[in-house]
């Protein structure tokens, strides 16, 4: 007999970056929640890199801040260093990337879970899903206690059955020496739930005071810092201070060396002593994030890979070494950073480790992360084979909407793909599976220039509204914007300048070729010399505009021609999205499909005729035949 | 769902190879605009497509945009939104069933502006537009699904065939391009280097070169996806229509001893030796005893102009006569006009009369024009004309018949090629003006895009393989 101890609408089994998002988001929505986690001190924790952001995930942070979620602000409040990436590359993969004090920023997720109301943050071992007629109600703890829920969300990052190695020396253990959660992933898989085995690895931290930085390239902060939410005073687009927020905060530097000769040639003689290539391991690592092994035996050509020493907080005297993620025996890993300039007097503090575990493949949900086989319960973050807290946090985010949604028995909201890289993520993953662990990237983005960071309010504020988790602040602020960028587009092109020697002139020093005759400031701003800036001294009636305005209203005209393309790339896509296909479709009356599509759309389910056509291994004659079979059953219905 | 997609398609309809008509369709919201732009009424006169009733049919012309030459002549019928086969404004045109008008008037219509139709794509319009039921619905199912899969069949196939290497070879070479271009997008820290725009321009540049060329072998392999057009001619009597019903195995022409018999073109599809022909009788070549003779004479002369092949027929009992040096001369003017093959026939062989003279004949027409002997009446000999046509089509390829590549590359094909270069110019030239590699990036993908339809690859997961296989990315 278990001690039923409450009930609530939603419970939230983990506290890292997915369960702290789907805990505020589905109490913020009104509801009464419980987040239950390993460990109180664990809640937010960064237990790989003390980073947040970057190409992809920085776009991913900027979309949940927009649906009013915290890891945004949470990393603004707390980080030790902030860049802007990629500034020369174009405006759809510009992103930020910021350094964060790991215990502040876990303190600052435990505040906000805290101080939440009608959430409650608690400790507790999960060790069961409480199922009753089908449908999910409630949880139970090791120690005995039930809890009821409605809905339950499993967030349980890497923990289930996870298993430790440092070289041969293997334990059972979540990551930090946490204890692993091993009847949790039992009753999964008992419940007839797909299960797989990942691995991922860290590094090993060192002690400041034993790195020689003279040997290194120093690496700074923006000067000019930028924030990731759009509620901070620098994104305020009636703030015309640039200084605003974070420009007196004191900087930490990084610092960048490389391995040697000397370091491939000390991992290629242990390779051996790593269960990794000792042939007992058989789970599949991410190859975007090569631990150190792969990279000396996978590229033998290369002859040196960058190593870049990050602190792990203001007052700590760790140092974090990224790029040297590594499962090799600690005293290989000593000798390894030994042979790195800048490291001959290394010590290691925390040994590199590697961590095997179990995750949930995630063709077994619904795009709105709800199982399909059991009703009210969802899971996000990496037991759904994701990597990074980046994509955690913004699956956690959609569980937690989607989780208030389904006790409200309203529809789900799923962004598609056109419409946010948070889309992207979850359509990949329940359509295509995963088989190692999925990191968002600016590549999978076909239409990322419309899914810029500088544009994450206006593409889903609106819809944060809707669902009810967006404050009336954010909502203004997001409208102010928009409309004073609309505004000024419109002025650019109604703004003709004169073809005279004054415009002439100037235009001359910036390089670009005089006028012949009338233009519109529109125009001019079009070519390549020119920048929304350089024009003031020709545009005499320009009002005065933040820079998250301005910088707007640059990208929108800049970029038309290529905005057009994607949106009609978008068009075309959205027509074979809109196509539903009716979930009760029995796919074995439908004749004329090959086996294995009739197989793989069994499992994964699409929503829509553009969702099948993603799935590996259904064709395009599949697909015709499902669409000719839906339309004549269904009379064409769609959304 | 709203009837408006954005773009215009065009399509045979009509299975190709069976009956004298097809029809070529167009659907879409500019299908008005584009009949407008192409459709001539009889007098010459152009009219506004869209101010026509619905649901009526025009007698006229077709004619290609771009230069002006008439496409064929046509029935064009007239179907708006939403009462017709796929709910949207549809045109079809009603032409000749030989390949040569049905092409011509395709390249018209997309030339006009719309675009070739997608596998199953009007039963996807019909449907989308709601204008299906079930039973309707259920006999295309079956259709698409038993075409597409015997074609995804062979397609596969075919793309193992050196054609397919190459756009496979082509793509893989786009998509390590746009690896090297976008690897440091998602990757700004690690020290990769930057792929050099100069040099990218240049590497595109060969690309460029080589899809030219794919372009090219698929106009080529035409003649042999549509059938090469092969025009039989000779003075009265020789025998024409008796070969080609030989070749045919059926009495498909009319045939009397009444020299000035055949008086207009007539066409019939065989296949040779796997090549399929598109068999040209036409009226024997003389002067016009009347008007009706004369006018098929002209047309005569005017098919021997579009022959990809012709046979040019003698009576081998008789010496060769002003009539038939006027034949040779007919084909020594098509010889100077480009590539054709010519295999002279000396038919009535079992008469046994042996006049003709053949010096006289390969010192006209050169050594590339073969000379074989029948009778159409016994059948003896025309073994031999069929490895003739074999061998001269062949000749007019370029040297080998690549079967394979010649079904692969089809119109579909052709179509992805040019939209995939054209892909590649846009990328080429924002390259050239400094606009942002991410920019640059949407081109290449739409590039690669095309060509994976050909290939039957997504752009996204080759481009990943590619980043993660040739780079030592991540923290
Ligand atoms: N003996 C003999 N007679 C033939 C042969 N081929 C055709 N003929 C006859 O020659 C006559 C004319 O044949 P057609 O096939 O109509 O000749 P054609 O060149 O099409 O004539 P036109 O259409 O009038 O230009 C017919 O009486 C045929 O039977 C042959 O190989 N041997
Ligand atoms: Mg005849």
């Amino acid at each position: 007999m278990r001690y039923h101890e409450a009930d609530y609408d939603v419970v939230v089994v983990g506290a890292g970056h997915a369960g702290a998002e789907a805990g505020l988001a589905a109490a913020r929505m009104g509801h009464d929640v419980l987040v239950l986690t390993i460990n109180l001190d664990s809640t937010g924790a960064m237990p790989c890199n003390p980073a947040v952001g970057g190409p992809a995930k920085g776009h991913l942070v900027r979309e949940i801040d927009a649906l009013g979620g915290e890891m945004a602000r949470a990393i603004d409040d707390t980080y030790v260093q902030i860049r802007t990436l990629n500034t020369g590359k174009g405006p759809a993969v510009q992103s930020l990337r910021a350094q964060a004090d790991k215990n502040e920023y876990s303190q600052r997720i435990l505040r906000a879970l805290m101080r939440q109301p009608r959430l409650r943050l608690k400790e507790a071992m999960v060790d069961g899903l409480v199922v009753s007629g089908g449908r999910i109600c409630g949880i139970t703890t090791k120690t005995g206690m039930k809890y009821g829920a409605r809905a339950v969300i499993i967030t349980a990052g890497v923990y289930l059955r996870g298993r430790v190695f440092t070289g041969e020396y293997g334990y059972e253990s979540g990551p930090n020496g946490l204890t692993p959660a091993v009847d949790l992933s039992s009753d999964l898989a008992g419940r007839n739930m797909r299960m797989g085995r990942f691995m991922t690895g860290t590094p090993p931290r060192i002690a400041r005071d034993t790195i020689d930085t003279s040997k290194m390239q120093r690496q700074e902060g923006d000067r000019e810092p930028r924030a990731f939410s759009f509620m901070s005073a620098i994104n305020d687009p009636l703030e015309m201070d640039l200084d605003a927020g974070g420009g007196e905060r004191e900087q930490l530097a990084c610092w960048l060396t490389h391995t040697s000769d000397d370091t491939g040639r000390i991992v290629r003689e242990n390779i051996g002593r790593t269960p990794m290539y000792d042939g007992t391991m058989e789970s599949a690592g991410p190859r975007y994030c090569p631990c150190l092994e792969d990279k000396i035996m996978r590229f033998p050509d290369r002859p040196s890979h960058p190593v870049f020493l990050e602190p792990e907080g203001r007052d700590s005297e760790e140092m974090y070494v990224q790029g040297l993620s590594t499962s090799l025996p600690e005293d290989v890993q000593i000798q390894a950073l030994r042979s790195i300039p800048g490291l001959q007097a290394a010590e290691i503090v925390r040994p590199g480790y590697g961590i095997e575990y179990d995750y949930l493949d995630p063709t077994e949900l619904h795009p709105s992360l709800q199982s399909k086989s059991i009703p009210g319960l969802f899971c996000a973050g990496q037991i759904n084979g994701t990597s990074g807290y980046e994509e955690a946090a913004a699956q956690g985010i959609m569980a937690g909407i989607n989780a208030a949604l389904f006790l409200r028995e309203r529809d789900p909201l799923v962004l598609d793909r056109s419409q946010a890289y948070i889309g992207v993520l979850i359509d990949d993953l329940v359509t295509k599976g995963v088989d190692e662990p999925y990191r968002m990237l600016t590549s999978r983005a076909e239409y990322r220039l419309l899914l810029r960071q500088d544009n994450a309010d206006f593409r889903l504020t609106e819809l944060g509204r809707e669902v009810g988790l967006v404050s009336e602040e954010r909502y203004g602020r997001a409208r102010t914007r928009r409309s004073l960028v609309e505004d000024e587009i419109e002025r650019l092109r109604e703004t003709r300048v004169k073809c005279d020697e004054h415009v002439n002139r100037h235009l001359r020093s910036l390089g670009t070729s005089p006028l012949r005759e009338a233009a519109s400031l529109a125009r001019l701003l079009r070519r390549p010399e020119v920048d929304y800036d350089s024009l003031a001294e020709i545009d005499e009636q320009r009002p005065d505009l933040s820079r998250v305005v301005r910088e707007a209203v640059e990208i929108d005209i800049k970029y038309e021609g290529y905005i057009e393309k994607q949106e009609d790339q978008v068009r075309r896509y959205l027509r074979s999205e809109r196509t539903r296909i009716p979930h009760d479709i029995n796919y074995g009356e439908v004749p004329g499909l090959s086996s294995e599509a009739r197989e793989k759309l069994g499992r994964v389910m699409p929503r829509s005729l553009g969702q099948a056509m993603r799935i590996p291994g259904v064709s395009p004659a599949d697909v015709s035949v499902l669409m000719v079979w839906i339309g004549g059953n269904r009379g064409g219905e769609s959304s | 769902m709203t009837p408006g997609d954005a773009d215009t398609i065009a399509a045979v309809a009509t299975p190709p190879g069976i009956g004298g008509i097809a029809v070529v369709r167009v659907s879409g919201i500019e299908a008005l605009g584009v009949a407008s732009e192409i459709f001539h009424r009889s007098s010459g006169r152009q009219v506004d497509v869209g101010s026509l009733p619905s649901h009526t049919v025009h007698h006229g012309q077709v004619v290609n945009p771009v230069d002006g030459t008439p496409a064929d002549e046509v029935l064009m019928l007239v179907m708006k939104a939403p009462r017709s086969y796929t709910g949207e404004d549809v045109v079809e045109f009603d032409c000749h069933g030989g390949p040569v008008p049905v092409e011509a008037v395709v390249h018209a219509v997309l030339h006009a502006g719309a675009r070739m139709a997608g596998p199953g794509e009007f039963t996807k319009r019909a449907f989308l537009n709601g204008k299906m039921d079930l039973s309707q619905a259920e006999a295309v199912a079956d259709v698409i699904s038993a075409r597409s899969r015997a074609g995804a069949r062979l397609a596969l196939q075919q793309l193992e065939g050196q054609l397919g290497r190459r756009i496979r070879d082509l793509r893989g070479d786009l998509l390590d391009l746009m690896a090297h271009l976008e690897v440091v997008l998602d990757y700004p820290e690690m020290d990769i280097e930057e792929a050099d725009r100069s040099e990218a321009r240049r590497e595109l540049a060969g690309m460029r070169q080589e899809m030219e060329e794919l372009i090219l072998s698929a106009r080529r392999a035409r003649p042999y996806r549509e059938g090469v057009r092969t025009v039989i001619v000779g003075r009265p009597n020789v025998g024409k229509s008796s070969l080609l019903n030989g070749l045919l195995q059926r009495d498909r022409a009319i045939v009397t001893d009444t020299p000035g018999t055949t008086r207009d073109v007539l066409e019939e599809t065989v296949v040779v030796q796997g090549i399929p022909l598109v068999l040209v009788d036409t009226a024997g070549l003389r002067e016009g005893r009347d008007r009706v003779e004369e006018m098929g004479v002209e047309r005569a002369r005017r098919a021997a102009g579009e022959a990809e092949l012709m046979l040019l027929v003698f009576d081998d009992g008789e010496p060769l006569n002003a009539d038939d040096m006027e034949v040779i001369e007919t084909a020594v003017g098509a010889q100077k006009r480009g590539e054709i093959g010519i295999v002279a026939v000396l038919n009535k062989i079992d008469l046994a009369a042996r006049s003709v003279d053949e010096d006289e004949i390969s010192a006209r027409l050169g050594e590339n024009a073969e000379i074989i002997r029948t009778s159409a009446l016994t059948r003896e000999g025309l073994d031999g004309l069929e490895d003739a046509v074999a061998r001269q089509v062949a000749c007019a390829a370029g040297g080998s018949v690549d079967e394979e590549n010649a079904i692969a590359a089809s119109a579909r094909h052709e179509q992805a090629l040019r939209s995939a270069a054209t892909a590649l110019d846009d990328a080429r030239s924002a390259l050239a003006s400094g606009v942002p590699v991410d920019l640059v990036g949407i081109d290449l993908r739409e590039c690669a895009r095309e060509l994976g339809t050909i290939t039957g690859e997504s752009a996204a997961e080759g481009l990943l393989d590619r980043i993660f296989s040739q780079f030592c990315v991540g923290k």
